[in-house]
């Protein structure tokens, strides 16, 4: 169902609540932006532009995807336009303002972005902090389900006005898409 | 995983025992090539089972004094100031140095150069313990004499409270009353992972019960797995495959048509008798009686008489009778000396009477 | 309801200048630095279970605390300990090792040396759990070994106490007392105190059987109750087991009996585990009414 852009009518008559999915690759720390809670090709051919040996195009294996942040908008108008705002986001970091986002980005002793591994923990803090940045820019009223807090950094970075953060039930990676279905479902009560 | 982990499966560790000596050999000499110059000993480290364990191996501990035998400093007495375990070496006070250069992270406190002098170890068999005896002089006073023991005997041990171990006593050979006590050790101190004396030393279990114990029922079971399906090592009931033909002797491989030779063999050799049959004793008799009864010749059948079958017999009887003989004419003789002596010493002694006293 | 949206996120230009205001951000936008995630968004309570890998909360020590002068419990005196003690001493061992090993790893991903201490000290604490295991398998095996001699000589054992028990002038003594609680416990597995978790199975029955027959065959003449003409099942070996080893108590279990032959009743040899195991149920719930009856009198 993830298979391409869905926009507010299909989402609601499909019983989706008005939220953006962020998903993160437990190998690489790539992270990838849903409408709905899954991930397919169609986000990773979307989100991911001209990789490099740094930054490759990930595989939608669904063991190595892992929920990091349900946002909640306040309604399916904004929770798309907050998803445009985290693609274009992506495009810019990537693409139109490389030069910019690699200078904020940390770096090992070879001027190398830092990794351990296959690991680089910069792309999941940059997904935390375009969220952020969509926020401001849209105004939009937010609440954003965690995995863990710890990822949501200081407080000084988010609009406390607009910004609301919860953290998910802490249960196995096994069940984690029934926390994700849960928080649907509240996101359809409210 | 932490290397410890690691080591302790024998099974996907790299376990250098594996390879043959020359390769273990190999990668020796290139962990030392690799290692810092600083990091290594001048003396290659022993397997542990040839690392000494009981002082009558070290024969030094720490504080005794030993007199130096080899190097620089033969003839001076010092202290030991350690045991070096993985080379079987000591430490001394009074020891040749070595320069190393030490990288940075390993400066001690204090440390202001790169290159500092390093002592070198000293193998327990290039010193000689000295121990304290007293003498006293021919006038009373009592000295005390430092000796060095040249070698050395352990017999019988002792506890020792400071050691807290069964000690034996160092003695000097050859002069074994002289025993030669061992240092005292720096007291230890309890450390935050020790249990007080009286909680290690309290009894809580007594056994009692012939139809239990006081773990729970299984307990054993519990510690061993419980779908491994080999009888468990400890109590088997029966000898596995490897085993028998460890114990049994191996069967040569010989082919059906040698055995039955061999088989045939054993047949014809056990049918062959091992003594002459009745028949063949009478017959070889007879004629051997026929052929000696028809000797003419006088010193031939002289000869014939005396290897006879009972001539060793009758030669015996008469050695005897003749030795009796003999005996008994040197017991007469024996008495007729006795008379005879005794008459001369009598006649001597009258003799002597008649002539009166004769003064030489 | 819904107004037209973008379909597709296009980086043409054409689609740039036809997308509607309020879905583009504006070109102009800052990008902001990544979030660094803090841990004090984190809060831990206090009785979180995974604090027992951690020394008094600390995040790792010092290779100096865990500097020891110590060495590991030898089998001579874990011998002495029991099965209580050894157990809680596995479980101190194995949380100070997994802390430990937690504390290794920190180091040896730092790359240092010092990891090696840890180790040290963990090889250690492991040395005594496996000494730990050797006393309990020994003292199994033991068990084991004692049970199979029991086979052999068991019957000649009793034999001989039972005769050394018939020929004492005077058996009412406190060694005598103390003798026989020893043999009940040490042969038929049968404690002094009873309580509710104990399971009567045959050994049990033969102990009772023994000590119920041998008091009963000592005081029968002393006493005059020959007239008996011994002990004809369970319940009544039972009954004698039941009561004191002097002339008086066996006098009572006699009486007793008296009243009991008057039912006719006579027991199987099949049921008689249950029976016993009922008179000593009976028996727990009885002292416990009793010691309930006590308790709300004082």
């Amino acid at each position: 169902m993830s298979t391409k852009f869905r926009n507010a009518h299909w989402l609601k008559t499909n019983g989706f609540a008005p939220q953006v999915y962020l998903f993160r690759n437990i190998e690489s720390g790539q992270v990838i932006y849903s409408q709905i809670p899954h991930v397919n090709n169609y986000q990773i051919k979307q989100q991911f532009f001209r990789p490099n040996w740094e930054n490759k195009k990930p595989s939608k294996r669904r063991d190595l995807w892992r929920p990091m942040a349900v946002a909640e908008f306040e309604d399916y108008q904004r929770a798309i336009q907050a998803y445009h705002g985290l693609v274009e986001l992506r495009y810019m970091r990537e693409v139109s303002k490389r030069k910019e986002a690699e200078a904020l980005r940390r770096r090992n002793e070879y001027q190398q972005i830092w990794y351990s591994g296959q690991y680089r923990p910069t792309w999941s803090q940059e997904a935390a902090s375009d969220l952020s940045a969509v926020v401001d820019e849209f105004q939009l009223k937010t609440k954003i389900y965690w995995d863990t807090l710890w990822r949501k950094g200081d407080d000084k970075r988010w609009n406390e006005e607009l910004v609301e953060h919860v953290e998910m039930d802490q249960v196995s990676p096994r069940d984690k898409l029934v926390v994700l279905d849960e928080i649907r479902e509240e996101g359809l009560r409210e | 995983m932490s290397s410890s982990l690691r080591n302790l499966s024998k099974r996907y560790g790299t376990n250098l025992d594996r390879f043959p000596f020359f390769l273990r050999k190999m990668f020796d000499r290139l962990s030392r090539e690799a290692q810092l110059p600083a990091l290594t000993s001048d003396v290659p480290e022993l397997p542990i089972e040839k690392r000494f364990k009981r002082p009558d191996q070290w024969k030094v501990e720490v504080g005794d004094r030993v007199l130096i035998t080899e190097g620089k400093y033969k003839g001076h007495v010092t202290k030991v100031l350690a045991l070096h375990h993985p080379t079987n070496r000591i430490f001394l006070e009074l020891a040749e140095t070595k320069k190393l250069v030490v990288p940075k992270q390993f400066w001690q406190a204090g440390q202001s150069t790169h290159v500092i002098d390093y002592p070198k170890t000293v193998h327990p068999s290039n010193v000689k313990v000295v121990g304290t005896i007293v003498d006293t002089a021919a006038d009373g006073t009592e000295r005390e004499r430092d000796i060095a023991a040249d070698q050395l005997v352990f017999k019988g041990e002792y506890w020792d409270e400071d050691y807290g171990k069964m000690m034996p006593y160092r003695r000097v050979k050859f002069h074994e009353n002289v025993i030669i006590p061992w240092p005292r050790p720096e007291p230890e101190e309890d450390c935050a992972f020790s249990t007080a004396k009286e909680a290690a030393e309290e009894r809580t279990y007594v056994p009692n019960c012939l139809v239990r114990t006081d773990a729970p029922e299984n307990i054993v079971e519990s510690l061993r797995d419980p779908i491994m399906k080999r009888a468990y090592k400890w109590d088997k009931k029966y000898i596995t495959r490897s085993e028998a033909k460890r114990l049994s002797s191996p069967e040569m491989p010989i082919s059906e048509a040698k055995k039955a030779m061999f088989e045939e063999k054993r047949k014809i050799r056990e049918a062959i008798p091992s003594e002459p049959s009745v028949e063949t004793i009478e017959l070889v008799g007879k004629l051997v009686a026929e052929k000696l009864n028809a000797v003419t010749d006088r010193n031939f059948a002289a000869y014939v008489n005396s290897v006879g079958p009972d001539a060793r017999q009758k030669k015996k009887e008469a050695r005897e009778s003749a030795r009796k003989v003999h005996e008994e004419k040197i017991r007469e003789a024996e008495e007729r000396n006795k008379i005879k002596n005794r008459t001369e010493g009598k006649y001597k002694l009258r003799k002597a009477k008649k002539k009166g006293s004769v003064v030489f | 309801m819904f107004e037209q949206q973008v379909a597709r996120f296009s980086t043409s230009a054409k689609c740039l200048a036809r997308s509607r205001k309020g879905y583009r951000i504006s070109s102009s936008i800052k990008l902001r630095p990544p979030i660094i995630p803090t841990i004090d968004n984190i809060k831990v309570i206090d009785d979180h279970p995974l604090w027992q890998f951690f020394s008094h909360k600390k995040f790792v020590r010092n290779p100096e605390e865990v500097s020891f002068t110590g060495r590991s419990w030898t089998v001579q005196e874990l011998r002495r300990k029991s099965f209580d003690d050894l157990h809680s001493l596995w479980y101190v061992c194995l949380k100070e090792r997994n802390r430990l090993y937690r504390e290794a790893h920190v180091y040896d991903q730092a790359e240092s040396l010092r990891s090696q201490e840890f180790e040290g000290l963990s090889a250690m604490i492991r040395e005594s759990m496996v000494h730990i295991k050797q006393v309990i398998t020994e003292r199994e095996a033991a068990l084991n070994n004692a049970q199979a001699e029991f086979e052999v000589v068991g019957n000649e054992y009793l034999g001989e106490f039972r005769n050394a028990y018939l020929e004492d002038q005077n058996v009412e003594t406190d060694q005598w007392y103390d003798k026989l609680e020893r043999l009940q416990y040490a042969i038929f597995g049968i404690p002094d105190v009873l309580d509710t978790s104990l399971k009567v199975d045959l050994r049990f029955l033969e102990g009772v059987k023994f000590v119920g027959q041998l008091k009963y065959d000592k005081f029968a003449s002393k006493i005059g109750r020959e007239d008996l003409g011994g002990l004809k099942d369970i319940a009544e070996i039972y009954t004698v087991f039941e009561e004191s080893a002097t002339a008086e108590g066996v006098k009572e279990a006699c009486a007793k009996i008296d009243e009991y032959r008057e039912s006719n009743l006579v027991i199987p040899g099949s049921k008689e585990i249950q029976v016993v195991q009922g008179f000593i149920n009976d028996k727990i719930k009885q002292a416990e009414s009793d010691f309930e009856e006590t308790s709300q009198q004082a």
